[in-house]
C-alpha cells in the first residue's frame, strides 16, 4: 500500500469511528515521517479508543493502550481516562503522580472536569479506606484534602451510633465536595434507621430509594449498594447475597445480625422453590431442627400429613420419629384427624381416587370423634387442650356442619351438627346464626323459637338475632312478638330499613288476620303501628290504604273507600299498579276485590307510548311484593290482572328488555300466562334466537322431533355467539324435557318392549315407527355429545342405566369418564350392559388412556381403618 | 408467608398469647403497611390476624390447619428479622478499598 492510500485509509477509519484500524495505519505512516497532522490523528484515536474500552470496564487495555499512545504520538498521561484505569488497576501511586500533575492544569473541557471529578471521589474513598499515602501526598487545598477529616469522622459517627456528630458533619460537607455520595449515603442510612424505628414505610421507601439513586460510577456505590441490600426484605437478600465477595456478605451479616455459620441455611433458603413439597420441608425441618427445635418440629408434623403415599408416610415418620422423638397418642390422632381433613377438602386430589363424599364424611367425622374420644380420656394434655377442652369439641362439631356445607346444602344433619356444638359453647353467634337460618328457611318453627331464645339470652342487642327472631315470630303468628323485636333493632338503628319492613309487614299481617275476623278496632290499631313505620315503602302504605277502603266497605262507608282507594294510584304511580295492590290486599282478606276495584274507579288505559314504563314500573312494584305475599295470593292476582296486561302495547321492545320482562315471569313463580303473552311478542319481533326459544320451551315437558333440532340448533348458535349461559340453560332444557313426543306417540307395541329400559318411555303405550326409531338412534348420541359435561352424562347414566354413583366411579376408573359416555350410548343404541361393553371396550382400547386406578391410601397411623392396601 | 404467627411476629409467644396481644401485633403492622402502599401485605397481615385475633380462632388454627409451610415462612423462622445493626468501620473500609 502506497503511504497515500494509507494515509487515505488512516483518516477514513478515524472519520467512521474504526480507531483500531486508524492507530494501525497511523503506526506505520509515523513510522516513515513523525508529521504533525499524523500524530494529531494517532492522539485521537488513541484517546476516542481509550474512552470506548473505559466504559466497557477493560481498563487493562487502556494503560495499555496509553503507555503505547505516549511512546507513539506522545499522548499526554495526565488524563482523567488514563488516571481512572490506573486507579481501577490499583496502580494508586502512579494515579496519584498524574493526578497532581493534572490537578495543576485548567481544565476547560467539560467530560475532563466530569472525569476529573470521579478520580477525585475514587481518591477520596481510598483516602477514607486508610489509604493514608493519598492524603499525605496532597496539597492542603486539595479537595480530597479539605474535606478528609470531615467525611471521616461522619462515617466513624454514623458506624459508632453517634447520630449527634454525623448531624454535624452532614452539614459540613458541601455538594460539590469529593465525598458528596458518602455524604448522601449516610443521610439516607440515618434515615432508613430512624424510619425503621419507628415503623415509617414511607420513610424507609425513601431513604432505599436515595441509595439506589447513588450512581454504579460512583466510588461509593458499593456501600450504598449493601446498604440498599441490607434494608430489603429477608427473602429478598438471599440470592443477591449469595453473589456477593467475602467482605460485602460479612458487612450485610454483621447488620442484619446473623452469624457466619448462618450463610449455610442462606444458602439452603434461596434454592429452594417458593412453595416446597412436604418432603423438602420436611428435609429442611430435618438439617435446621438444633436451630429453631419448635418450628421444624411443627413443620414436619404438618408435613407429614401431605405424604402422598403410603412409602412415603412409612419412611416419613420413621424418619420423623428419629429425629424429633416419638409421637405422642394424642399427636398421632390428631394427624389422622388432619389427614382426613386434608383429603376431604383436596378436590383435585380426591379426583385421582374412588371418590363418595359420604362415605370420605364418614371416616373424616369417625377420626375427629376418636380425637374427642382420647381428650375425654386423657390425663396428660397439652396446655391449649386442657384449658379448652369444651371449646375444642364445640369446633370439631362446628367444622362438621362447615364440611358437610361445602359440598351440600346445609340439611338436617349440619343443623344437628351446629346444636351438637351449641351445647358445649352455647355462646357461638354464628352457629346460632346459621342454625336458625336453617331452621326458618324448612319451616322447623317451634326449634327456631326455642333456640332463638337461647341465642337473644347471650345476644340480646344483636342485630341479625334479632331480625331472626322477628321472622321466626312472624312465621308462627306471633306479631306483637315481632314488633317487639323490631323496635328493639329500632331503638338502636332507627333507619334500618330491614327492621322498618318487618315490622310493618307484622303489624300489617295482624290487621289481615284481624279483618279477616271483623275485629275493625284491632285492624285500625294495627294500621296505624304499620303506618308509624312505613316511612318512603310506598308499596306498604298502599297496603294499609287498601286495608283502611276494605274497612270502610264493611262499615258501609263506600264513600271513604272510595276517597282512600284514589289514593292509591299516587302512591304507586299507576293504575295498573294500584289494582295489584288492591288484588293482593283483597285476596289476602278475603274480600271482594271486584268491589274494591270498582269502587277505586280506576281507568285502566296507557298511553301508547308509555306501554314498556307501565310494564316496569308494575314488574318492580311485583317483585317488592313477591317478598311479602304467599305465591298462591300473587297468581291469582296476576291472573285477575292478565286482561289489563295484555292490552300494554309493546312496540320495539329491545332484547335486554325482553328478557328482563320474561325473566320476571319465570322467577321466582312460574307466571305461566303472563309468559305466554309476552314471549309471544318477543319472537314476533326479534325471531327465533335462543334466549327466546329457551323461555319459549321453558315450560314443555316433551318436546316435538322439530322443536328438538330447534333446539339443539339453537345451543350451537348460542356457543357460535359465546353465550354458555344461554347454550347451558338450553342443554338443562333438553335434559329435563325428555325424548320427542311425537316419535312416542306412534310407537307401537312390539317395538316399544325395545325400550323398556327407559323409565321415561313408559309413560307412553303409543306406536313408534322404524323410521323414527333410527332418528332417535342417530339423534341421541348427538345430544349426548353436546351434553358433554362430566356431570350431565354423571346424571345420564343414573337416570337411563339406573347405575349408582359407586358403580359409575367404578367404571370410571376401568375406562374413564369418555369410556362412560361411549358405554351410554351403547346402552341406548344396543341395549349393551355395562360389564358386556368394558369386556369389550378392554379388548378394543390397547393404547388408549384409561382411567386411573389408584385406590385411597390408607395412612399408617389409622389405627381404625383397614390398613392394608 | 403462610404462618400467621409469623406474619404477625408472634411466633415466639405463640404460646401464651393474649387477644390484646395479637390484635396490638396486627395494628402496629398496618399502620406500617398500609394498604394503599402494600396492598398485598396488608392483606396477607389482615388474613394473619383473622386467624389468631381469639382463643377460639387461634384453636380453631391449631386443631385444622393443614397447610404446609413455605419457603417465606423458613426464612422467617430461620433467619429471623433482627433490628439493623450499624456496620462496623472496618468492614467498611474493607468495601471502599
Amino acid at each position: 500500500m502506497t503511504l497515500k492510500n494509507r494515509e487515505t485509509s488512516a483518516k477514513n477509519a478515524l472519520r467512521y469511528g474504526h480507531f483500531k484500524k486508524a492507530i494501525v495505519h497511523l503506526k506505520v505512516l509515523l513510522a516513515t515521517e513523525k508529521r504533525v497532522e499524523w500524530i494529531d490523528w494517532a492522539q485521537t484515536a488513541h484517546s476516542a479508543l481509550a474512552q470506548q474500552l473505559a466504559q466497557q470496564k477493560n481498563f487493562q487495555e487502556v494503560v495499555k493502550l496509553f503507555a503505547s499512545g505516549h511512546r507513539l504520538c506522545d499522548l499526554s498521561l495526565e488524563n482523567p481516562v488514563y488516571i481512572n484505569a490506573l486507579q481501577k488497576m490499583n496502580r494508586l501511586d502512579e494515579a496519584l503522580d498524574h493526578y497532581l500533575r493534572l490537578s495543576q492544569k485548567e481544565l476547560l473541557d467539560k467530560n475532563d472536569k466530569v472525569a476529573l471529578s470521579i478520580i477525585r471521589s475514587q481518591f477520596a474513598a481510598y483516602a477514607i479506606a486508610g489509604v493514608s499515602e493519598i492524603i499525605e501526598q496532597l496539597p492542603e487545598n486539595d479537595p480530597i484534602f479539605v474535606d478528609f477529616d470531615k467525611a471521616y469522622q461522619l462515617l466513624d459517627a454514623y458506624c459508632h451510633s453517634d447520630d449527634e456528630s454525623v448531624e454535624r458533619n452532614l452539614k459540613l460537607i458541601s455538594f460539590r465536595s469529593p465525598y458528596r455520595d458518602l455524604r448522601q449515603i449516610i443521610a439516607a442510612a440515618i434515615q432508613l434507621d430512624e424510619s425503621n424505628a419507628t415503623g415509617d414505610v414511607a420513610g424507609i421507601e425513601k431513604s432505599r430509594h436515595a441509595l439506589a439513586h447513588i450512581s454504579p460510577d460512583s466510588a461509593f456505590s458499593k456501600l450504598a449498594e449493601l446498604l440498599h441490600l441490607t434494608s430489603a426484605d429477608t427473602q429478598d437478600i438471599l440470592s443477591p447475597f449469595l453473589s456477593l465477595n467475602s467482605d460485602s456478605q460479612n458487612l450485610v451479616l454483621h447488620m442484619k445480625g446473623w452469624q457466619k455459620e448462618q450463610v449455610k441455611i442462606i444458602e439452603r433458603l434461596a434454592n429452594l422453590p417458593s412453595e416446597p413439597d412436604f418432603n423438602t420441608l420436611f428435609r429442611v425441618a430435618d438439617e435446621y431442627q438444633k436451630d429453631q427445635p419448635e418450628f421444624c418440629t411443627e413443620i414436619a408434623k404438618i408435613a407429614l400429613i401431605h405424604a402422598k403415599t403410603k412409602n412415603h408416610k412409612v419412611v416419613t415418620l420413621k424418619r420423623y420419629e428419629q429425629r424429633f422423638g416419638n409421637l405422642s397418642f394424642l399427636d398421632k390422632y390428631h394427624i389422622d384427624a388432619l389427614y382426613e381433613t386434608l383429603y376431604l377438602n383436596s378436590g383435585l386430589k380426591l379426583e385421582e381416587y374412588y371418590f363418595d363424599p359420604e362415605e370420605e364424611f364418614d371416616d373424616y367425622e369417625e377420626t375427629w370423634e376418636i380425637f374427642i374420644d382420647v381428650i375425654n380420656d386423657s390425663k396428660h394434655l397439652p396446655k391449649i387442650i386442657k384449658q379448652n377442652i369444651s371449646l375444642i369439641k364445640a369446633l370439631i362439631y362446628r367444622n362438621f356442619s362447615k364440611q358437610r356445607c361445602k359440598k351440600n346444602k346445609p340439611d338436617q344433619n349440619s343443623a344437628d351438627y351446629l346444636q351438637e356444638s351449641l351445647l358445649f359453647d352455647p355462646s357461638d353467634k354464628e352457629a346460632h346464626i346459621e342454625l336458625n337460618r336453617y331452621f326458618l328457611d324448612n319451616n322447623q318453627l317451634k326449634d327456631a323459637r326455642d333456640n332463638l331464645a337461647i341465642a337473644l339470652d347471650y345476644y340480646p342487642d344483636n342485630l341479625e338475632i334479632l331480625l331472626l327472631s322477628i321472622e321466626s315470630a312472624i312465621a308462627s303468628g306471633a306479631y306483637k312478638k315481632a314488633a317487639k323485636y323490631a323496635k328493639k333493632i329500632l331503638d338502636v338503628d332507627p333507619i334500618n330499613r330491614q327492621a322498618r319492613t318487618l315490622l310493618c309487614n307484622a303489624h300489617l299481617s295482624h290487621a289481615r288476620k284481624q279483618a279477616k275476623i271483623g275485629k275493625w278496632h284491632l285492624v285500625e290499631a294495627e294500621l296505624n303501628d304499620a303506618e308509624q313505620w312505613a316511612g318512603d315503602q310506598t308499596q306498604i302504605q298502599a297496603s294499609i290504604a287498601v286495608l283502611r277502603a276494605n274497612m270502610a266497605v264493611a262499615q258501609k262507608q263506600n264513600k271513604q273507600a272510595t276517597e282512600l282507594l284514589k289514593t292509591i294510584k299516587e302512591i304507586v304511580d299507576t293504575e295498573l299498579n294500584a289494582s295489584l295492590i288492591i288484588h293482593l290486599e283483597a285476596t289476602s282478606i278475603n274480600a271482594d276485590a271486584k268491589k274494591l276495584h270498582r269502587l277505586a274507579k280506576l281507568k285502566w288505559k296507557p298511553a301508547k307510548n308509555q306501554g314498556i314504563d307501565i310494564l316496569f314500573s308494575f314488574i318492580d312494584l311485583g317483585k317488592t311484593c313477591f317478598e311479602h305475599y304467599h305465591e298462591n295470593i300473587i297468581l291469582q292476582s296476576i291472573n285477575a290482572l292478565l286482561p289489563a296486561l295484555q292490552t300494554i302495547k309493546l312496540e320495539a321492545v329491545s332484547l335486554q328488555d325482553y328478557e328482563k320482562i320474561l325473566e320476571f315471569c319465570w322467577h321466582p313463580f312460574k307466571l305461566y300466562n303472563l309468559l305466554d303473552i309476552y314471549i309471544n311478542k318477543a319472537i314476533k319481533e326479534h325471531g327465533d334466537i335462543p334466549l327466546l326459544v329457551y323461555y319459549r320451551y321453558i315450560n314443555k315437558r316433551y318436546l316435538s322431533i322439530d322443536e328438538y333440532r330447534k333446539i339443539t340448533r339453537m345451543i350451537d348458535q348460542a356457543r357460535d355467539q359465546g353465550d354458555s349461559k344461554i347454550a347451558s340453560r338450553l342443554i338443562t332444557l333438553l335434559e329435563k324435557s325428555g325424548p320427542p313426543l311425537s316419535f312416542l306417540n306412534e310407537l307401537d307395541d312390539d317395538e316399544f318392549d325395545e325400550f323398556d329400559e327407559f323409565d321415561e318411555f313408559d309413560e307412553f303405550d303409543d306406536n313408534l315407527p322404524p323410521k323414527n326409531l333410527e332418528e332417535i338412534h342417530k339423534l341421541l348420541p348427538e345430544l349426548i355429545h353436546l351434553a358433554a359435561s362430566d356431570a350431565d352424562i354423571t346424571k345420564m347414566l343414573k337416570d337411563i342405566m339406573s347405575l349408582n354413583q359407586s358403580e359409575i366411579n367404578e367404571y370410571k376408573v376401568i375406562i374413564g369418564m369418555e369410556g362412560l359416555k361411549d358405554m351410554l350410548i351403547a346402552f341406548i343404541t344396543n341395549g349393551t350392559q355395562p360389564n358386556d361393553f368394558i369386556a369389550d371396550y378392554d379388548n378394543n382400547s390397547e393404547g388408549k388412556e384409561k382411567g386411573k386406578t389408584k385406590k385411597k391410601p390408607i395412612f399408617p397411623f389409622n389405627l381404625f381403618g383397614d390398613n392394608d392396601e | 408467608m403462610n404462618n400467621p404467627y409469623l406474619i404477625l411476629g408472634l411466633w415466639e409467644q405463640r404460646e401464651n398469647l393474649s387477644d390484646k396481644q395479637v390484635q396490638e401485633a396486627y395494628l402496629s403492622l398496618v399502620k406500617q403497611y398500609t394498604p394503599d402502599r402494600s396492598p398485598l401485605r396488608f392483606q396477607q397481615i389482615k388474613e394473619a390476624y383473622e386467624q389468631l385475633k381469639t382463643t377460639k380462632k387461634r384453636l380453631e388454627y391449631f386443631l385444622f390447619n393443614t397447610t404446609l409451610a413455605d419457603r417465606d415462612d423458613l426464612i422467617a423462622a430461620l433467619l429471623p428479622e433482627n433490628k439493623l445493626k450499624r456496620p462496623e468501620m472496618q468492614l467498611v473500609q474493607k468495601i471502599l478499598k
